[in-house]
C-alpha cells in the first residue's frame, strides 16, 4: 500500500479491489451492494441499507469496518432508545479528596463507522440525536459541542416488513443518506455458501487492508475527478426532472409529491467520479451517473398516495426518468 | 493542456468528424436527390394536367432536380462545421469513449477546473482510447436501404413518366406555337413602328396617326397573358383602325370630281391637254396644262379667247357645287378673259395652276398615307391570319375544315355581317351578300382555342369592301319601317330564294328570338372578344 497522501489513480483502484475482496471473504454475493456502500464510504457519506433480517446487513458493516481498520460501533436502535444513549452523557465521579465532578462519557457514535442497526424501531426523538451527528459530525451535550472521528460514517439498516412500532425516518432525514440500498435476498449457490461457510468448523475472517487515512485520500483523490459540462447539466436535469411539474415523465407527474433535492445531485456526482475511478476512467460519463442513480434517488422520491396505493417502486420511477432525460 | 497533445487531440476529432460527415453524406445526399425527385414527381403530375414542359424537358428538370438535391444534401453534411467540443460530443456518443473526448477538450478550453495531475491523466486516456479505435470500422459507411430503395422507385416512376405520352404534349405544341406566332408577330410590328417612325415622307402628325393602332396592338401582344383569341381580335381591330384610317384620308376619286369640268373643257380644242388631264384625274398635269394656256393666252386671237371664256365659265359651272375654290378660280379666269383683260387672265390661269399643282402634291401626299394605312392593315390582317392559324398544324380535317367552311355557324354570320355592315341605310340586302359568303373564307382560330384540341372552330370574318359591288336596293314602305307588322305586301316584294311564301315568317315575329340568342351569346362569353362589338352592331342594325 502506497503513502495515503500521494495516493495514485491505481493505487486507489487496488485498494479499492482489496478492500471489496476482503470483505467478499466474509460476506458471499451483494458485490453491488458492497460496492456501492464503499462508494458511499469513499464519497464521504451515510448509507441506509435496507433489507429483511438475516440477508448480513450488520456482517456487511462489521466486516467493513474490520477491513478499513476503522473504529466500529453499534447501536442497536429499540423503541427505548434515548439521545444519551447514543451521543453520550455527562457523568458524576469522585475526582479525589472528596471532590466529585462530572465527565461527559461518549456514547457509541463517537467511532470511525457506526452502524445504526434499524433505525427505524427508535422514536424521532433518539433518530434526531444520530442524524444531528451525521450532519454536523458533532454532538451537543449540555451546551457542550464534541467533534467526532474522521472519518465518520454511519450505516443505517432498517427492516422493510416490520413496519408496526416504527418511526419511519422522515423525508428531511432521509435526505441525509447518501445512498439508500436494497439488500436482497442470496440467490440459491450464494445461499449454498453462505450455509458452508457460516455451519463450518471455521469461518472466514477479513483483515484490514486499509486504513482511515487512506478511506481520506481516497475522498480527496475522487473530488478531483473532472465532469463534463454536458454530464452536469444532465445530473440538473435529472434533478428537476423528479418534480412533479414540468416534468418529461408522466410516472414523476403522476406518482411524486416531491422530488430529490440538491444533496440528490451531490449524491449523483460524487458517487459517478467515484465509479469512474473503479471502472478506470479519469473523467465522470453518463453511464456513471445512471448507475448511481437508484440509489441516490430512490429514497429522496416522495411518492403521494396513489403511487403508494397502486405500488409503484421509487426505482421504477428512476428507471423512467433516466430514458426520458436525454443525455 | 499540452499543445502537441491538445493538436493530437483536435487532429484525432477532426478525422472522426470527416468520417461521421462522410456517414452523414451517404445518407443526405440521396435524401437530396430524393427529394429533388419528389419535386420533379410534383411537376410532372402538373406536366399532365396543365401543358407545361415536353416530356424531354420533364426528363431535364428531373435531373436537374435530383443533381440539385443531391448536391444540397452533400453540402448540408459538409458544410456543417460543429466546434471541437461538438466534434468532441460526437466522437464519444459515436465510438462509445463515455465522454471521455468531451471532457478533455473541456479541461483544454478551461470549461471545467480540475488538478493538473488529473488534466494530464484524462487527456492521456482520451488520445490513447482515441487512437486505439480504428474509425473506420466503428463508423462504417452505410447505405440506408430504405432511402435508396425509395431514391429507385421515384427514378422508375419518373422515367416512366418521361417515356410515356404525355397528354398535354399537343396542347403545349400548340400553345407554344402560338406564343412563338404571337411573338413574332410582335417583333414584327415593332419593325413597321420603327420604318414608320424612320419614313422621311411622313410628319410627325401623319407618324402619330399610323402609329397609334400599331403600338396599341403591340402593347397588348407583348402582355404576359395574352391569349390567342385576344391577339387576333387586337390585331383585328388595329388593321381595322388603319383601314378606317385609309379610307377617311383617301383623296376622293378626282376623275368623277373632274368629269363634269372636263366635260365642259371638252369642246374647246384649246383646252385638250387640260380635259385630258381632268379626264385622267390627274392635278399635276391639269397644272401643267393650265400653265401652258396660261403661257399661249397672248397667241389667241379673239375669238379663241371668247371660246376659251366660255369653256372656262362652263367649267366653273360644273365645279360650282363640287369644288368652290376651283370654280372661283375658273371664273375669275374666265371674267379676265371676258373682259378681255390678258394679263389679268394669265394671272387668274398661273394661279390657278400653282392651286392645282398645290392640290396635287396634297393629293399625292394623302394618296401615300392612305395606301401606307392600307398596306399596314393588310400586314396587320396578315398577322392576324398567321396568329389565328398558329397552333393549327395537325389538328383534325373537322377541325381545319371548319376553320375554312363559310357555311359553318359564323360563317353565314359574317356573310350576314358584311350585308348588315355594308347596308346602313333601311334594310338593303343586295348581291354583296352573296359575294361575301364566297369570300367569307376568313381564318379560323382552327384547334388553337383555350380547349386545344377540342376547341370549336371560330370564323373570323374579312371586312371587305362594298363600295364597288352593285346591290339591288329595296326600298321599303314608310308604313313599314314605323308598324313592322303591316308589311305582309313587302314580303313578296323581298328577294328571297325561297319561292314558297307560306313558308316565310314575318321578320319582326323572330328577330326578338334571334336578338335573344344573340344577347345570351355574348353574355356567356362564348363570342371570341374581339368580335363582341361585331355581334352586337349587326343585331343592333337589324333591329325593326
Amino acid at each position: 500500500m502506497s503513502e495515503p497522501q500521494t495516493l495514485s489513480i491505481e493505487a486507489f483502484r487496488e485498494t479499492a479491489v482489496l478492500i471489496q475482496n476482503e470483505v467478499g471473504k466474509v460476506i458471499v454475493g451483494q458485490e453491488d451492494v458492497l460496492q456501492f456502500t464503499l462508494i458511499g464510504i469513499l464519497s464521504g457519506g451515510h448509507v441506509l441499507l435496507e433489507g429483511v433480517p438475516g440477508l448480513g446487513k450488520t456482517m456487511l458493516v462489521r466486516t467493513l469496518g474490520r477491513v478499513l481498520d476503522l473504529q466500529f460501533s453499534r447501536i442497536q436502535f429499540t423503541p427505548d432508545l434515548m439521545p444519551a444513549d447514543i451521543t453520550g452523557t455527562d457523568i458524576m465521579e469522585d475526582r479525589g479528596n472528596g471532590q466529585r465532578g462530572f465527565r461527559f462519557q461518549q456514547g457509541p457514535v463517537f467511532a470511525n463507522l457506526v452502524l445504526a442497526d434499524e433505525i427505524n424501531r427508535a422514536t424521532p426523538k433518539t433518530q434526531s440525536a444520530l442524524l444531528e451527528a451525521m450532519q454536523e459530525q458533532t454532538v451537543t451535550v449540555a451546551t457542550q459541542t464534541y467533534s467526532l472521528p474522521k472519518p465518520f460514517f454511519v450505516l443505517a439498516t432498517q427492516n422493510p416488513i416490520e413496519q408496526e412500532g416504527t418511526y419511519p425516518l422522515p423525508e428531511a432525514q432521509l435526505d441525509r443518506f447518501l445512498f439508500k440500498l436494497n439488500v436482497g435476498f442470496p440467490s440459491a449457490d450464494e445461499l449454498n455458501e453462505i450455509l458452508m461457510r457460516t455451519t463450518a468448523g471455521q469461518t472466514a475472517q477479513a483483515t484490514a487492508v486499509a486504513t482511515g487515512e487512506h478511506v481520506v485520500a481516497m475522498q480527496q483523490l475522487a473530488r478531483n475527478v473532472p465532469i463534463a459540462t454536458n454530464v452536469s447539466q444532465h445530473v440538473s436535469q435529472l434533478i428537476v426532472a423528479t418534480h412533479p411539474h414540468g416534468s418529461p415523465s408522466e410516472l414523476v407527474q403522476k406518482y411524486v409529491r416531491y422530488g430529490a433535492s440538491p444533496r440528490g445531485g451531490q449524491a449523483l456526482v460524487l458517487g459517478a467520479k467515484i465509479l469512474a475511478l473503479l471502472n478506470g476512467r479519469y473523467n465522470v460519463s453518463f453511464d456513471d451517473i445512471a448507475a448511481i442513480a437508484p440509489a441516490a434517488l430512490r429514497h429522496r422520491l416522495l411518492l403521494n398516495f396513489e403511487g403508494q396505493a397502486e405500488g409503484i417502486t421509487a426505482d421504477a420511477i428512476v428507471a423512467d426518468l433516466l430514458e426520458k432525460v436525454q443525455s | 493542456m499540452a499543445e502537441g497533445d491538445y493538436l493530437a487531440l483536435t487532429k484525432q476529432l477532426a478525422a472522426v468528424n470527416g468520417r461521421f460527415r462522410l456517414q452523414q453524406s451517404l445518407i443526405w445526399g440521396p435524401r437530396g436527390a430524393l427529394l429533388g425527385l419528389l419535386l420533379a414527381a410534383i411537376v410532372a403530375a402538373l406536366a399532365r394536367l396543365r401543358p407545361l414542359l415536353t416530356n424531354q424537358e420533364l426528363g431535364m428538370v428531373a435531373l436537374g432536380l435530383a443533381g440539385i438535391g443531391l448536391v444540397v444534401g452533400w453540402l448540408w453534411a459538409w458544410l456543417k462545421r460543429p466546434s471541437l467540443n461538438q466534434q468532441a460530443r460526437q466522437a464519444d456518443a459515436a465510438l462509445g469513449l463515455q465522454e471521455r473526448a468531451t471532457t478533455a477538450v473541456e479541461i483544454a478550453e478551461g470549461a471545467i477546473a480540475t488538478t493538473p495531475f488529473f488534466a494530464n491523466q484524462q487527456r492521456q486516456d482520451a488520445l490513447a482510447q482515441l487512437k486505439a479505435i480504428d474509425v473506420a470500422a466503428a463508423l462504417p459507411l452505410n447505405w440506408n436501404r430504405r432511402d435508396w430503395l425509395l431514391l429507385a422507385l421515384a427514378i422508375v416512376l419518373l422515367g416512366m413518366a418521361v417515356w410515356l405520352n404525355n397528354p398535354q404534349a399537343e396542347r403545349l405544341a400548340t400553345q407554344r406555337a402560338i406564343g412563338q406566332a404571337i411573338a413574332e408577330e410582335a417583333n414584327e410590328l415593332e419593325a413597321l413602328a420603327e420604318e414608320i417612325r424612320q419614313d422621311p415622307n411622313l410628319n410627325e402628325a401623319q407618324q402619330e396617326e399610323l402609329l397609334a393602332p400599331i403600338e396599341e396592338a403591340l402593347e397588348a401582344l407583348q402582355a404576359s397573358d395574352t391569349s390567342q383569341e385576344q391577339a387576333v381580335a387586337t390585331l383585328s381591330e388595329a388593321s381595322t383602325e388603319l383601314r378606317e384610317l385609309s379610307e377617311s384620308v383617301a383623296p376622293p376619286n378626282l376623275q368623277e370630281e373632274l368629269a363634269p369640268a372636263a366635260e365642259a373643257l371638252a369642246e374647246n380644242r384649246d383646252t385638250t391637254e387640260l380635259t385630258e388631264a381632268f379626264q385622267d384625274g390627274s392635278l399635276n398635269q391639269a397644272s401643267a396644262a393650265t400653265a401652258q394656256l396660261a403661257e399661249n393666252l397672248p397667241t389667241f386671237n379673239e375669238e379663241t379667247l371668247s371660246q376659251l371664256a366660255d369653256a372656262l365659265a362652263q367649267t366653273s359651272e360644273s365645279l360650282e357645287t363640287t369644288d368652290q375654290p376651283l370654280s372661283e378660280a375658273f371664273q375669275e379666269a374666265a371674267s379676265a378673259l371676258d373682259a378681255q383683260d390678258l394679263a389679268a387672265a394669265q394671272e387668274a390661269l398661273e394661279e390657278l395652276a400653282a392651286e392645282l399643282a398645290e392640290r396635287g402634291e396634297e393629293t399625292a401626299v394623302a394618296e401615300a398615307l392612305s395606301q401606307q394605312a392600307q398596306s399596314l392593315a393588310d400586314q396587320l390582317n396578315e398577322s392576324r391570319q398567321t396568329v389565328a392559324q398558329a397552333g393549327a398544324e395537325g389538328t383534325s380535317e373537322d377541325q381545319q375544315q371548319a376553320a375554312g367552311d363559310p357555311q359553318a355557324g359564323e360563317g353565314a354570320t359574317s356573310g350576314g355581317l358584311g350585308g348588315g355592315q355594308a347596308g346602313s341605310e333601311g334594310q338593303t340586302q343586295g348581291e354583296g351578300g352573296t359575294a361575301e359568303l364566297e369570300s367569307g373564307r376568313g381564318s379560323g382560330l382552327g384547334s388553337a382555342g383555350p380547349r386545344g384540341g377540342d376547341a370549336e372552330t371560330v370564323f373570323v370574318p374579312d371586312a371587305v369592301d362594298l363600295s364597288n359591288v352593285e346591290g339591288e336596293d329595296v326600298e321599303l314602305p314608310a308604313e313599314c319601317r314605323a308598324n313592322p307588322a303591316d308589311c305582309g305586301g313587302l314580303l313578296n316584294e323581298t328577294p328571297s330564294e325561297f319561292e314558297d311564301e307560306t313558308s316565310i315568317v314575318p321578320y319582326t315575329d323572330v328577330f326578338g328570338d334571334y336578338q335573344d340568342a344573340a344577347n345570351e351569346a355574348l353574355s356567356d362569353d362564348y363570342i371570341p372578344l374581339g368580335l363582341k362589338g361585331y355581334v352586337r352592331d349587326y343585331f343592333s342594325s337589324l333591329e325593326p
